[in-house]
């Protein structure tokens, strides 16, 4: 069956999106006092994950779980061609 | 059945081609009106006179939109007709999602709590990895009109929806309210209209769009709402780092500004004369606690006191104006014991604030300031308690970003699923924009704030304090307190909302900018409203009035009930609005623990779990709810004295969380009980099976190609 198949692959992918989702949400909240052991520019390390890294990780997320979405949709959509 | 078809491609990307023209022009409009109001500005004009024409012009230019909107088609009204391409969709949510606690309150936030206030940060983007995930492609494959009306196609029968009805009212009502009271405070502020006159002028402007035109009237305002509001955030975060950094780039550049706050923090800790401040602050707490324990004899001892103070000053000859601010008091002075005993409690929390170091401003950059993870038990648990409250906080919010019912419809307006889910990175993109910046215009404030007017002869204080404190005392005041005639951190009081509101004023830019800034948190304060206003009324029009009370009322007559209830809906809430309960934004993070509590289980189960059904989904969804109101209820300041609840706060606190993170409770149980309750009871029948496979099939809702 093709649609399990590519329900398969949305749900990987999906729980792919949310582990990371949750590792940096976690990360960052948990472990800010310990990463500002470090420095990033000139910002502690821990204040420079919260006010900028975790927002473009977020948004990296998005953007690349968008576009295997659409691949699995067009590769499933060639495989059963318009009626 | 309605279509969820959407235009194709083609059409889409040529529609997308005039819209990048029109918006294209409009924002150079935008900046050529604020180049010309700078040039009356030199030419002299009266401030009056630039704020005004500020409210006037952009109020008329939503409401034009609007009027040049407006609709009574069916899926014009709910869903702009499913034609808005992905970026303007993800601009129009973008205004739609930032209200005015964003973009007045954000910077105010992180000014004041420094660390702690990254939560929302984090909370209010991080939120849209769930959307896109979970959430925005499926709802936008099933193709409805509202959120009430999937969860009663995926869970059939009539609870689930009539739940779902509820949940929206409350959800939506409760943050309308909060929106309508902002609209209003930056009206008074604009214009110097009262409050209520306030609140009834940008009622107008948001009753013309959404009244008229429905969702498409609001998408099309919502785009050139975040087009204002972006531009008026960003232009004095720009410019402050230009006079500050030289840098055109804050982003890169605030984290040297970071790096002075620091050091200057460490030495205004350990300053003499702001330590004599805070020993001054620490006298008056006490005596405030001491009059605290004979309220009665306090205010017979203040009596004499004051009196004694005039006789004395009238005896040496002091300046008549110091005489009569001792007789002022006097007049003043609280005439009941409970007054008085009020008056005395708010000196003493005052004081007790204040005479913290810095004013009770803890660090800008470090994390947990509660405790110390190295030092005795006590300390450990402070300091666990502290960043578990913060991560409790950053999820709650995240949860409730997803589960909010005027951010998910935004999705059923775009023409395919693919374009949904590109349109939520452009939402976030656009939303970014604003929530990158706010943590810089904090920084670059407090620099200001330290370096520049830390120090200050009080004879010499910039125009803007006077003016703000003679506005609202709670926003800005100061006071000598160690009377030596300069300005110290602790004697200066910056209310939160006063941060972005004065930012220009505090940075020496031009008045204009000041009121961009005003027109702005109007633009975000009014997107949110019309978008809250237009969720309450299509849910009780279209999921209460059509499902169940009246089924075979034509399409014409829903719109024209759902404009009705608009109407109705508005009202009720700048009647509310213009009651100025005190503590009126602790309710916005409510909000989002009750959307998260009462929506997020449902909405992701019935979305991947396919053992999902009905009685799960409604037993689970008021114990979210249920639980959420009950922790809120026994744990937040203001409601505990309402309801009068006498249990001692320490136990009713789970794990130590805040009541403003409610919303993580909820939804754990929520969900629980969800899974529990479906379990326990007969699968989804055929007609759900039949929803469920529809959402799970690639081929459904990819768009105009007419494959359906």
């Amino acid at each position: 069956m093709t649609a399990t198949r590519y329900w398969r692959s949305v749900r990987l992918w999906t729980v792919l999106g949310l582990l990371l989702w949750f590792g940096v949400t976690f990360g960052v909240s948990w472990w800010a006092p310990v990463l500002d052991a470090w420095r990033i520019g000139s910002m502690p390390a821990g204040y420079w994950w919260a006010t900028q890294g975790a927002i473009g990780v977020y948004l990296l997320i998005i953007v690349v779980h968008g576009r295997a979405m659409d691949r699995l949709e067009r590769r499933e959509s060639a495989r059963a061609p318009a009626p | 059945m309605r279509d969820p078809v959407g235009p194709t491609p083609e059409e889409t990307r040529l529609f997308t081609r005039t819209l990048n023209r029109r918006y294209g022009l409009y924002t150079l409009g935008v900046l050529v009106f604020v180049g010309l109001l700078s040039a009356l500005e030199q030419a002299g004009w009266p401030r009056s006179w630039i704020g005004g024409t500020f409210l006037i012009a952009t109020v008329a230019v939503y409401a034009a939109i609007g009027l040049m909107s407006r609709t009574t088609d069916e899926s014009e009204y709910y869903v702009a007709g499913r034609r808005v391409p992905a970026i303007y969709n993800g601009m129009a949510t973008a205004a739609d999602w930032m209200s005015a606690a964003s973009f007045i309150g954000t910077a105010g936030v992180l000014y004041l709590q420094g660390f702690a206030g990254l939560a929302y940060i984090l909370g209010w983007t991080g939120g849209y990895c769930l959307v896109a995930l979970l959430l925005a492609p499926y709802l936008r494959r099933l193709g409805y009109f509202t959120i009430p009306e999937f969860l009663g196609a995926r869970y059939g029968g009539t609870w689930p929806r009539l739940v779902g009805v509820a949940a929206v009212t409350v959800v939506s009502f409760v943050y309308v309210v909060v929106q309508i009271y902002g609209v209003g405070l930056i009206t008074s502020h604009l214009t110097g209209f009262s409050f209520e006159i306030g609140i009834f002028v940008g009622l107008g402007g948001v009753l013309v769009c959404s009244f008229l035109g429905g969702m498409r009237a609001v998408t099309w305002t919502q785009v050139a709402q975040y087009i204002i509001l972006i531009i008026a955030y960003l232009t004095p975060v720009v410019w402050l780092s230009l006079n500050q950094t030289g840098s055109a780039f804050p982003l890169f550049s605030y984290g040297q500004q970071l790096a002075h706050v620091s050091l200057r923090e460490q030495m205004l800790q350990d300053d003499p004369a702001e330590l004599a401040v805070i020993r001054q602050l620490e006298v008056r707490a006490a005596d405030a606690r001491y009059k605290l324990q004979d309220v009665r004899q306090a205010m017979a001892d203040d009596v004499e006191t004051l009196s004694a103070q005039a006789r004395a000053l009238q005896a040496a000859e002091a300046p008549p104006s110091r005489i009569q601010q001792i007789e002022r008091r006097l007049l003043t002075r609280p005439q009941t014991e409970e007054e008085a005993r009020r008056a005395y409690q708010r000196d003493y929390e005052q004081a007790t604030q204040r005479a913290r170091p810095l004013g009770g401003l803890p660090p800008q950059a470090q994390p947990v300031v509660a405790g110390d993870p190295r030092g005795d038990a006590q300390q450990r648990r402070d300091y666990e308690q502290g960043r578990r409250n913060f991560l409790a906080l950053v999820l709650c919010l995240m949860l409730g970003t997803a589960a909010m019912p005027h951010v998910l419809t935004r999705y059923y307006t775009t023409p395919s699923v693919s374009e949904a889910r590109r349109s939520v990175s452009w939402s976030l993109f656009f939303i970014a924009l604003l929530y990158l910046a706010a943590p810089a215009l904090a920084v670059m404030v407090k620099y200001e704030v330290f370096t520049n007017l830390v120090g200050l002869p009080f004879d010499q204080l910039p125009g803007w304090i006077r003016r703000w404190s003679k506005l609202d005392p709670s926003l800005v005041s100061v006071e000598d307190i160690n009377g030596d005639g300069l300005l110290q951190l602790a004697e200066l009081h910056l209310g939160g909302d006063v941060i972005v509101l004065a930012a220009p004023e505090i940075g020496g830019l031009p008045l204009v900018v000041t009121y961009l800034v005003a027109a702005g948190g109007l633009a975000a304060a009014l997107s949110t409203a019309d978008g809250l206003l237009l969720t309450i009324s299509n849910a009780l029009s279209h999921d209460l009035y059509f499902r169940f009370i009246n089924p075979q009322a034509p399409a014409m007559r829903r719109v024209m009930l759902s404009k009705f209830l608009v109407l109705v809906v508005a009202l009720g809430a700048a009647f509310l609005a213009s009651m100025r309960f005190a503590d009126i934004l602790q309710f916005v993070s409510a909000a989002f623990s009750l959307a998260a509590a009462a929506f997020f289980p449902a909405l992701v189960l019935g979305i991947f779990w396919q053992r999902a059904n009905r009685v799960g989904a409604v037993l689970g969804m008021l114990t979210g709810l249920g639980v959420c109101v009950v922790y809120m209820v026994t744990n937040h300041e203001v409601l505990r004295r309402m309801f009068g609840i006498t249990r001692a706060l320490e136990d009713c606190r789970w794990w130590g969380i805040d009541p403003v993170a409610s919303g993580v409770f909820g939804v754990v149980a929520g969900a629980a009980v969800l899974v529990l309750a479906s379990l326990l009871t007969p699968r989804p029948g055929p007609e759900q099976q039949a929803v469920i496979a529809k959402m799970r099939d690639p081929l459904s809702g990819r768009g105009g190609s007419g494959v359906y």
